[in-house]
């Protein structure tokens, strides 16, 4: 039985890492993080067994993971920040706006307006 | 004197026990959401819940669906005992309970799902009439209910919680008689079962983040809702083993002398 054990925890180890890496490459994208630095977290936790050391791919996964969290959870709250200041910036509103015309055929502050009834100038008291 | 074993004991155990045997207990977890999802597609999605009425034929609705798949309850809990036990398994036992004695299966699984009724659907009412009128007494009608239904559900349906393994321990009994001995095995042991129960919600949270980064990627494919479920697929055995391995403790503890 033993080896099937260790087999086991070597496969969640590995698969630890591995998404591991992907989280922290990823983290830029906000979303990929939360993907795979979830299930990087859950298999090296599975990888583990009471009385032995976490592995060390599995302590790398850890590492990785919980760092592309943090730093796509610091990206996100950043952007959240200064969302206000993009969206009252013209040049910026209006890249936005371009690209959001070219992705779904209507401009950002029209998608506001007509799917949410927002409009930004009243929003963020705009002149 | 009785010695149990402790949380991180059963946990550590569930895994060795788990070890080479993820693909059936996947397979078996993928088999039941598929045929919870189609089966609850088919009859629940078209009720609409505009109405306090129409609220109430949907959670009426939802509760058959629930007890009917409650026979699936009894086959999984086979399996994961054959697993824990060292017996033969296959994936065909998650539908021992449609062939052996349905009747006791779903007795139990009528019980477990009254309690969930009874302790949460004032609550979900009272959230529901607050959204369509946003009266504040609704809001806080909806927090004391969900307050007390929480408090008499935890309790009760832990009380309940070994009732499908004990129909598969005892054939003899009938679904009313393994709902009492399950009552009376769980005397002393609700809040073990609430604190290995609470440990697994970290691994949870974490689970659900992935799912909703799935949803992200997937999104306006509801065909491929189904993977935001995708992490469960590994914790799901392994929160199902550990649940087993509880019962088996709680059977068979390990006895020790006082001197």
């Amino acid at each position: 039985m033993e080896p099937q054990t260790n087999s086991t925890e070597k496969s969640f180890a590995s698969a630890s890492l591995v998404l591991g890496i992907l989280a922290l490459a990823g983290f830029c994208t906000i979303v990929a993080p939360f993907l795979f630095g979830g299930l990087s977290i859950l298999f090296a936790v599975l990888s583990h067994r009471k009385g032995k050391q976490l592995s060390g791919a599995a302590l790398g996964g850890m590492v990785t993971s919980i760092s592309g969290i943090a730093l796509s959870a610091m990206l996100l709250i950043m952007t959240i920040l200064m969302l206000p200041s993009m969206l009252t910036n013209e040049a910026m509103l209006q890249q936005l706006n371009d690209a959001s015309e070219s992705m779904y055929g209507i401009s950002f502050e029209e998608m506001l307006e007509e799917g949410y009834g927002v409009e930004l100038d009243e929003l963020f008291d705009m002149d | 004197m009785n010695q149990y074993k402790s949380s991180a004991e059963l946990k550590d155990s569930a895994k060795e026990k788990l070890s080479g045997r993820y693909g059936i207990a996947i397979s078996a977890f993928i088999l039941i959401e598929g045929i919870t999802y189609l089966f609850s597609s088919l009859i629940v999605t078209g009720i609409p819940t505009q109405t306090t009425l129409q609220y109430l034929i949907y959670t009426a609705v939802t509760a058959v669906v629930s007890i009917l798949l409650g026979v699936f309850q009894t086959g999984q809990s086979l399996l994961y005992l054959n697993m824990a036990c060292g017996q033969p398994y296959r994936l065909e036992d998650i539908f021992y309970g449609i062939s052996n004695r349905p009747g006791r299966s779903l007795t139990v699984a009528f019980a477990n799902t009254l309690v969930n009724v009874v302790c949460l659907t004032p609550c979900q009412i009272f959230s529901m009439l607050f959204m369509s009128t946003e009266n504040m007494t609704y809001l806080m009608l909806m927090f004391v209910s969900a307050g007390i239904g929480l408090l008499i559900y935890v309790p009760v349906s832990l009380g309940l919680s070994q009732s499908f393994y004990i129909l598969l321990d005892f054939p003899e009994y009938t679904g009313k008689q393994a709902l009492a001995a399950g009552w009376k095995l769980m005397k002393g042991q609700k809040g073990r079962l609430f604190y290995i129960q609470a440990s697994f919600l970290p691994l949870m949270f974490l689970c659900g983040l992935s799912g909703i980064s799935i949803l992200f990627f997937v999104s306006g494919i509801p065909s491929l809702y189904m993977l935001a479920g995708l992490a469960f697929a590994w914790l799901t055995p392994y929160m199902n083993m550990t649940y087993t391995l509880f019962f088996l403790d709680i059977m068979n503890p390990v006895k020790t002398e006082i001197h």
